[in-house]
């Protein structure tokens, strides 16, 4: 988010849904980003739920986490948010083996 | 890769020790293509010798010495790098392009690494190609017994093969094969072709093509090399990819060593291409038509020690969260 305007950003990183867009003015569909984003931090959650740890909506672009200890971190973007979670819980389901672990 | 105005383009030019790497470089300095070019040479040795080579070429030419720039010499490549960028904006420099000669056992990924992290070095450069240069007399060899040799192929978008002067068809073909062996996506090109140079600046990256699954081991330091490609044959959702293709980065991208993908992200949506040198991930980018009429999503992967049915499997319980 911009903290001068405190208008909310629509993501820079390569996975968010706007650098998948051909579009000039990705912010002008900011509703359907926000909308893919809840969904995507919905997945995050699932993804973790086996270590305690929940992600949430930050500032519209990062991501907030937190552990069962209500401890909490904010990763940059999506590539970061496996590391902070790990930080947090010390461990992370193995993706090669999301179904045994669950 | 995409490039974006303003960008130098950067070409980054591998092979093992030995392979002709200078020589190449050499030629292409003097190209008509390459004139507003700065090399940048990393020598393994202590006293550089590869850059009094090249000197005479009349381009801008630096060398960093001591070290590979795959682990010693990163931050002197960076400030080269900046320094260069630094002469190009006060106008003291007219470039338009860097070729980055690594040493003969550098890993090009850090190098790639160093400029997509460096917020100025990745706004103002565009990575058009990592290059590696095969020996035809002992290419197979050379990827065999030094892992190293086998990283820079597995990682190249584009392979020459030098020492055709000396070496017979039979050895230039298996050079060959071996390179599709160990990378079927990367282009094979000759140095000893007249329009090299052109062959160079006008090469487009292949998109990944449907490939057998393909194992070879004996590789010193790698525990399984393996090459295969998957197919999804449903519309891809963008969040479930991206949380899978992040999350197995995160865990195994030491072990990927290139991954590349055509996704079909949707009805009317242009196919979206994805790539990633290890853990290392380009911008998606979408391209203007599927190449042919197939439009089911395909992705291509050179991994160690990942075995495909596992990516396969996790891909599908990711995509069905």
């Amino acid at each position: 988010m911009c903290e001068v305007c405190a208008v909310f950003g629509v993501g820079e990183h390569w996975s968010d849904s706007p650098a998948i867009v051909n579009a000039m003015f990705p912010a002008r569909d900011i509703q359907q980003y926000r909308a893919h984003r809840a969904q995507r931090i919905a997945l995050i959650n699932k993804v973790l739920a086996s270590t305690g740890v929940t992600c949430f909506d930050w500032d519209g672009e990062r991501y907030g986490l937190e552990d069962k200890s209500y401890r909490q971190a904010v990763a940059d973007n999506l590539t970061d948010v496996w590391k902070v979670a790990r930080q947090l819980s010390n461990t992370l389901p193995d993706p090669l083996k999301l179904a045994k672990a669950d | 890769m995409q490039q974006n105005a303003g960008q130098i383009s950067v070409y980054i030019l591998s092979g093992f020790l030995g392979t002709g790497k200078t020589t190449i470089l050499e030629r292409l300095l003097r190209a008509p293509e390459f004139l507003k070019t700065a090399a940048i040479i990393n020598e393994f040795g202590e006293v550089g010798l590869d850059h009094s080579l090249v000197s005479h070429t009349g381009a801008a030419t630096s060398v960093i010495e001591a070290g590979c720039a795959c682990c010693q010499a990163l931050p002197a490549l960076e400030k080269r790098l900046l320094d260069t960028l630094t002469e190009v904006s006060a106008g003291r420099a007219e470039i338009e392009t860097i070729i980055i000669e690594t040493s003969g056992v550098s890993d090009p990924l850090p190098i790639l690494n160093t400029i997509r992290s460096n917020f100025i070095l990745n706004r103002f450069l565009s990575v058009k190609s990592v290059m590696t240069v095969v020996d035809c007399t002992r290419g197979r060899a050379l990827g065999e017994n030094y892992s190293e040799a086998a990283r820079q192929i597995a990682v190249a978008d584009l392979a020459i093969l030098s020492k055709l002067d000396i070496s017979s068809e039979d050895q230039a073909n298996d050079a060959r094969a071996y390179i599709k062996q160990v990378n079927p996506d990367a282009r094979v090109i000759r140095n000893d072709a007249p329009d090299l140079s052109s062959q160079i600046l006008h090469h487009v990256e292949l998109m990944p093509r449907e490939r057998d699954t393909i194992a070879w081991s004996g590789v010193k330091h790698i525990e399984k090399l393996t090459t295969f490609s998957l197919r999804y044959d449903s519309k891809v959702d963008w969040s479930r990819f991206v949380i899978w293709l992040t999350m197995i980065l995160d865990q195994y991208g030491a072990q990927i060593l290139r991954f590349k993908g055509l996704l079909n992200t949707g009805d009317a949506n242009p196919p979206l291409a994805i790539h990633s040198v290890q853990h290392l991930m380009f911008p998606p980018y979408h391209l203007p038509s599927w190449p042919d009429a197939d439009v089911t999503s395909r992705l291509a992967f050179i991994v160690d020690g990942i075995p495909s049915e596992r990516l396969r499997s996790s891909l599908d319980e990711f995509m069905a969260l």
